[in-house]
Formats: structure tokens, sequence, C-alpha cells
């Protein structure tokens, strides 16, 4: 600032020497200076209340209900959008070679060195390895239903129980809320579990399976009853003994010998599917791992198949299939998570 | 001297939010002219006086509101120049100044005092508050600097040009 040469300092500051021009204002101006000892401020005005600090508190938590209501409006948006598949919509298959639309009634065969990537409505995605051929059978919202002849498949599905059915010549593969691999070859479809429950069902029976296990169905033959894949390789032959050779008292005494506390689901499975092998069988789930309450080996073996299912329930298995939501990785994309 | 160039002020602040009303009146004895100065520059001089107890008095359930104890002042006539602006707005239609100012109100303003606030009170905006604050109740360039929140270059500025304008208005020899 350049100060104008006829303006005093004395404007700037009123102990300096003073200027009479402003002397001069400063007196005609006089009677209107404020004097607080003239005025003083009524003090028995000022109530005192407990000041309360400022609600600053307020407003982080505005700004939390907002965004707590956005992402709830977004995630119930997302939700709907999610099985909000128009029926008969083609889903899109990509692979190196291939970007092609599924369409139903129409196959498709995976080149063999190649892999394939498709969308399952929006309720998930599906690889397929080379050589695989499938086709499209039925799709809406979160009702799919693929068929498929040949080759390898991994599924992850983020959604209510029954979304997807995998129809092979062995019989169906149903989603329980999960992620799975399927291998057909023939007339045989080999299923493993890695996330929630899998059901493989054909004309003959059908067969649940947990994260973790794995189970193979032929057509016209039972399902085989659901291993864990860490099992030993000894009680995986000998439960597939015991079921194809009911009789075989050799496969038997492997199978309860070999047997982990974490095969107790096996063999309550064993034991349901062979009524003539339950005594044994129980008995060796129950030195494994004891009934809860109320669950008797006698109760079972009197035909009381909830008891059976108690002590089922009581083991440490995935979340049962109405609480398929808690499985929400399978909502994430394969390049996302691996397993 | 008010408003302070010291820091002390903030510490009054502090004791004042926790009901000190002594602290508070001390408050109010180093500021009251710069809330006085800063009425001054708009309304009435009859008015300005009640009116700075007004602000106080406003002020002082709202200090928690204050987020930084040391910018009392600047807060404070944040306040006046409110209030000042309710007042216009409330205020009935009233004849022009001077010629109000014979009222029984303040009879010991005379008219040549009320000739000259009326003309600060003409000036444009950015020179009426800086020399109402320095011609009628005495603050320093620095003190005036703190009350509004200007840099004291700016503060100068206004002082000079605003001076020279007054001068100019009121004739060569004021």
């Amino acid at each position: 600032m350049t100060a104008d040469r006829t303006i005093p300092d004395y404007l700037w500051d009123p102990a300096a020497e003073p200027d009479p021009d402003v002397v001069a204002l400063e007196r005609r101006l006089a009677g209107l200076r404020f004097d607080p000892a003239a005025n003083p401020l009524d003090v028995t005005r000022l109530v005192v209340v407990p000041i309360a600090p400022r609600r600053r508190w307020r407003r982080p938590l505005v700004a939390m209900a907002i965004a707590a209501s956005l992402l709830i409006a977004a995630s119930v948006g997302l939700w709907q959008w999610r099985w909000s598949w128009p029926e008969g919509r083609a889903w899109t298959l990509r692979s190196q070679s291939l970007d092609a639309k599924l369409e139903i009634g129409r196959g498709v065969t995976v080149p063999q060195a190649d892999q394939a990537i498709a969308n399952i409505g929006r309720i998930g995605t599906m690889r397929l390895g080379g050589g695989t051929s499938l086709e499209l059978r039925a799709t809406r919202g979160r009702r799919h239903r693929v068929r498929m002849l040949d080759g390898d498949m991994h599924v992850r599905v983020w959604a209510p129980p029954g979304s997807l059915v995998v129809e092979t010549p062995a019989g169906d593969v149903i989603d329980l809320g999960c992620e799975f691999v399927l291998s057909v070859s023939g007339t045989t479809s080999a299923v493993r579990v890695l996330s929630g429950w899998v059901q493989i069902a054909n004309n003959v029976d059908e067969v649940l399976i947990p994260a973790g296990a794995s189970s193979e169905m032929t057509a016209d033959l039972p399902p085989g009853t659901a291993v864990f894949d860490d099992a030993a390789a000894g009680f995986r032959e000998a439960v597939r003994r015991v079921e194809t050779d009911g009789g075989d008292t050799g496969a038997i005494d492997v199978t309860l010998r070999l047997a982990r506390v974490r095969d107790v689901y096996t063999l309550l499975v064993l034991a349901d599917r062979n009524p003539a092998l339950a005594p044994a069988l129980l008995a060796r789930a129950s030195e494994l791992s004891a009934p809860p309450g109320d669950v008797t080996i006698g109760r079972i073996l009197r035909g009381d198949r909830s008891a059976l299912w108690t002590w089922s329930n009581s083991l440490p298995l995935p979340p049962p299939k109405s609480k398929w939501w808690l499985n929400w990785r399978d909502a994430l994309p394969f390049w996302l998570t691996t397993r | 001297m008010n408003p302070p160039a010291d820091a002390g002020h903030a510490r009054l602040v502090i004791a004042a939010r926790g009901g000190d009303r002594d602290a508070f009146g001390e408050l109010y004895q180093r500021f009251s002219r710069a809330v006085h100065g800063v009425l001054a520059a708009r309304v009435p001089p009859q008015d300005a006086d009640d009116l700075v107890q007004e602000v106080f008095l406003h002020a002082w359930p709202r200090l928690a509101e204050l987020r930084e104890p040391a910018a009392f002042g600047g807060w404070i006539c944040t306040m006046a120049r409110r209030r000042a602006m309710d007042h216009h707005r409330r205020a009935r239609p009233s004849n022009e100044l001077t010629d109000t100012l014979a009222s029984a109100d303040r009879p010991d303003v005379s008219a040549e005092a009320a000739s000259a606030i009326a003309a600060i009170q003409d000036l444009p905006e950015a020179y009426r508050e800086t020399l109402a604050l320095r011609l009628v109740d005495g603050l320093s360039g620095p003190e005036i600097a703190e009350s509004t929140g200007l840099t004291h270059d700016s503060v100068r500025v206004n002082l000079h040009r605003g001076f020279k304008l007054l001068r100019e208005r009121l004739g060569a020899t004021p």
C-alpha cells in the first residue's frame, strides 16, 4: 500500500502526533463515542444456563443417516435388479474365440483349447472348460436351467436355493446358494462343492453335498454319499464300496476305522441310507462326535429321522440353505476372489 | 483500549462459556466500542448504544457456537452487522437521519455530530465501517483490522481513501 502523503499517520495510530483535520473530526463526533463505563452491560440479564456445546455430533450423525439411507436404497435396488432377469433373454458367452449369445434351445460347445465365461442371468457366473457342451433350457428372474452333456463347469451363484439347475445325463445338479465345480463325462457327473450346499438328484435318490465335500452321480444309480475332500483316500474308497456292495464287511470296517470327526456327517448319511449298517455307523459317529441333547442312537434306530437331522445340524457344516445369503462371497466375480 | 491486541480474551471467552458473567463483562469492556463502531456506521446514533447491549446479550447464550475463542472480535462484529440489518428491516419508515437526531433519545447529539455521522454512513460501504471505528470510537488501525478481519493494508487503504472522501464531502474544513 502506498500511503497518501496528505493523510497523517495519526489516522492509523491515535498515539501518533495528532493531525488537526482528524482531531477536528474526532471532536465533532465525540458525542457519539461509546463509553462502556457509562453504559455497563446489565449482567443480571445474562441467564446462566448450562451452555451445551454446539451439537456438532448432529452433523456427522445426519451425514451417517443419509449415507445409510443411500446405502440401503442402493442395496434394495441392487437386490431387485439382481433377481430381475427378463424371461428368455439370452446369456452372454465369452471366450478367446467366442463372443456369443446363448439363446434358449441353442447349444454351444466351447472349443477344446479354449475357456469360456457366461453370466447366469444376474445371479452369478459360470466358467466353462474346453470341450464343454451347454444348452440354455430356461431363464428368468432367479430361475435358470441349463443342460450340460459333457465337460467342466465352475459355477458361482449368490441366490436363493434352486436358482440354478444343471441337467446332466446322470441327473440334476441344483445349487443351494453356492460355488461348485461340475465335471460331466458320459453318464457320470462329479461335483465338488467350494461353498454352501449343492443337491444332486436323479430318478433314484438325492444327496446334499456341503462345502469341502464331493460326490458322484451315475444315471440309474443312487448318487454317492458326500465325502470331504480331505478325508483319507482309503475312507473314500471304502465308503464307495459300502454303497455299491452293502454287505462288504471289510469296507465297513475300513470306513469305521478311518473316519475322523469331520467324517461324522458322511457316517450319518450312510446310516440313513443303509439301515442295516446303521448301528455300527452311528456307534462310531457317537464316539467321534457325541449327539446333542436328547438325541440317542436308539431313537434313530427306531426310525426317528428328525433325531438324525438334529445330530447332523449340530455338526460344523456350512450355513443351512435357508441362510444362503451368508455366503456373500459368492456374489463376487471370479477375478476378485479365487478359492 | 479495546479491542485488545493480546490474546487474553480467548481465555475470557472460555471462562464465559463456562458461565462466568464477570469474564463476559470484561469482554464487553474490551469489545463494546468495536461493536458500537460497526453499528454506528449503519444505524441512527440514538439506537446504536442500545443495540450494543442487545448484541452482547444475544451473543451470550451462543458462545458455545464460537469455534475459535481467539476469533471473538470478528465474531461479535459479524453479529453486530446482522443486528444492524435486522434493525433496518424492523424500523418503520423514518425521516432523514438528521431530522431524527433531535429526538429526546439523544438530546446530547449535536447537529454537527449528526451531519458528520450521516456523511460517514453515506460513504461507500468499504469505508464507512472503518471510519466509524476510527473516528467515532477511536480504534487504531490494527484494532480495526482485528475486529473486522481485514488485513492491515486494507484497513489503511480504507482509512486513507475514506477520510479523503469524507473531507471532500464535509468541505475543506470539517
